[in-house]
């Protein structure tokens, strides 16, 4: 019986049911892309550093992300690689250049260059090239093509007054900050940089199996003290929050996720509220009839729980195609599954708890009052 | 002698407190024995309604007591009156108080519903519809229902958990005068029937002849009282 009144409630007035679904699928749509921004901020923050394969970064002290990269010596590889626990020394090339467009135009880049080994899941191309052996081949991400003007591959550029030539697309590797990223080996990249081979802006180490990372962080700290050393979770975090927190953008990105997550709170809740109080006069008369506090509960939790799966799950269905419009321009945007049952956890929670709080004066409501008209 | 079916003994209930402390109910006793229809009448204000809930063990008096079958209810716990109220004591209201998303035959069968199986029902929820001659719209929501059926709707769903008390607050004055007299009727019979104690708080004096007992409220206490001579 209580299954029937649950349902027969919910949709005795369509328009209401109506108005509080769609009030809830706007919260779900809007809590789940503002979330899929952050989310696809901060991943592209430190998505070189998440895809190199190392386990430890060296670099001068103050550098607050990989884009932000400064010179050091090349030497301190030498002097990585005798502490105890590490198993290989690699070096990373990054920095800011111009590039000449064919046509001409200039583009900021960021040009980055990993030696093998350390590449991981970082793009180089050799790994991916049709013209394999060119003097200084380079990779662009595939959202980043129509901002050097031509999409035939392979054509060529300048950097620095150096040729080059862009011989492979890559994809996951878009650029955030508008300056895309240009893939070249390690000695390609310094070179087009222009920075002598003395140098390099960081220093990627591999541990010896079984080492344990803050031990050798401790060993490289002692040995090089005048450098930062980060494991690769710490420099990545350290990447996110420069991004996140000190710079406008991010904080007008995680000021927007804020208010989105607040303004889909205020509608979640009040939607629930409202509805739980369309229905509190029967309420009072459910317990004069006889009904327990925990019957009242049920229903009205039963009421909010699946008035917020529907709506969830219809504003979820909104947000694929608005992810897949929106990389036009925000190339780096992403939808991981993940935010879906984050948010969606989420919101059935917030549904619930605003059930709970509108629950409230139901369960207090005296049942006496039936009896005044 | 019969033992009354439920009876208040000395019981005073104030609204309010101090300067604006306002006495609903004071000292009251009384019996109500099964199958009789007491007529509750008096003013507006006269504590019409507050003996009802303390009768259906809505509130609780602030001193005295209520029994119920020879069980003294002053020292249950609210959970335990939540139960009698589900099982022992059927409730008809002014205004129907049915659930507007449910049929006639759901809101029946909700009172059998929240007295969770316990109630040895003398009626399914189909034949207490058939007794208040509503078989033909059992299928019909409140909205789709006249002031009059809407009212045999709640009688039914009163009844069909066979209770040992009926309460009624001005069960026709939401109804037009002919109608008004058919749930009346209606009340009237079912009651006896089935051995009910009735009480009914109305304005409505043309409900006096179907009354076995008529007692008179004002400030809260009983000052008149009259047996029917039919």
């Amino acid at each position: 019986m209580m299954r029937t009144l649950l349902w027969k409630n919910l949709l005795f007035d369509k328009l209401r049911f109506f108005i509080a679904v769609a009030g809830i699928s706007f919260s779900a749509f809007l809590i789940t892309v503002q979330a899929d921004l952050l989310f696809s901020f901060t991943r592209s923050a430190s998505r070189i550093i998440d895809a190199a394969d190392a386990s430890i970064w060296i670099m001068p002290k103050g550098v607050p992300c990989f884009d932000y990269a400064a010179p050091m010596p090349r030497g301190v590889k030498e002097l990585a690689f005798g502490v105890p626990g590490v198993h290989s020394v690699g070096l990373v090339a990054a920095g800011f250049a111009s590039l000449q467009k064919p046509d001409g135009q200039r583009q900021a880049v960021l040009i980055v260059g990993v030696e093998r080994e350390f590449a991981g899941r970082i793009p180089s191309p050799s790994k991916l090239e049709t013209g394999q052996g060119y003097f200084r081949n380079a990779t662009v991400d595939i959202s980043d093509v129509d901002l050097f003007g031509e999409s035939k591959l392979p054509y060529d550029v300048e950097v620095a007054s150096k040729g080059a030539r862009i011989t492979a697309v890559t994809t996951g590797f878009s650029s955030f900050l508008g300056t895309p990223f240009v893939f070249a080996e390690y000695r390609d990249a310094l070179d087009l940089l222009a920075v002598p081979a003395e140098k390099t802006m960081f220093i990627v180490v591999k541990l010896t199996p079984g080492t344990a990372i803050e031990d050798a962080r401790s060993n490289l700290h002692a040995r090089l003290p005048e450098y930062d050393i980060w494991s690769t979770e710490e420099f990545s975090q350290r990447a996110r929050s420069f991004w996140l927190l000190q710079t406008g953008a991010g904080g007008a990105l995680l000021l927007a996720a804020t208010l989105g997550f607040m303004v889909g709170l205020a509608i979640v809740t009040q939607t629930m509220y409202a509805s739980t109080m369309e229905h509190i006069e029967e309420f009072a008369t459910l317990k004069a009839l006889g009904a327990t506090r925990g019957y009242v509960f049920r229903l009205v939790a039963g009421q909010s729980f699946l008035c917020g799966l529907v709506g969830t799950t219809i504003g979820f269905l909104a947000v694929p195609p608005t992810v897949t419009a929106a990389r036009s321009v925000i190339t780096w945007i992403e939808a991981p599954v993940m935010t879906y049952g984050i948010v969606g956890a989420i919101l059935i929670l917030l549904c619930l708890l605003a059930a709970i709080l509108a629950v409230q004066p139901a369960m207090r409501i005296e049942p006496g009052r039936v009896f005044r008209a | 002698m019969p033992e009354p079916v439920i009876s208040v003994s000395h019981v005073s209930v104030t609204y309010g407190a101090g300067a604006a402390a306002s006495k609903a109910l004071d000292d009251i006793s009384t019996t109500f024995d099964g199958g009789e229809v007491t007529l509750l009448m008096g003013a507006s204000g006269s504590g019409k309604s507050t003996l009802l809930s303390i009768l259906g063990c809505l509130r609780r008096p602030d001193r005295g007591s209520i029994s119920l079958m020879g069980r003294d209810l002053s020292h249950y716990r609210e959970k335990d009156l939540v139960g009698i109220r589900s099982r022992e004591i059927g409730f008809v209201f002014q205004f129907f108080r049915l659930i507007r998303s449910l049929n006639a035959l759901e809101n029946v069968s909700l009172g059998l519903d929240l007295a969770g199986g316990k109630t040895k029902s003398r009626l399914s929820p189909r034949e207490a519809l058939d007794a208040v001659g509503l078989t033909a719209k059992r299928n019909l929501r409140p909205d789709q229902l006249s002031g009059g059926e809407r009212q045999r709707v709640a009688v039914a769903r009163a009844l069909v958990k066979a209770p040992r008390v009926l309460l009624a607050d001005e069960p026709t004055a939401a109804l037009d005068s002919s109608t008004g007299l058919q749930i009346a009727e209606l009340i009237r019979a079912l009651v006896r029937e089935h051995k009910i104690a009735t009480v009914i708080a109305t304005h409505d004096p043309r409900l006096i002849p179907f009354g076995d007992r008529i007692i008179e409220m004002r400030d809260g206490r009983l000052v008149a009282e009259q047996r029917s001579t039919a």
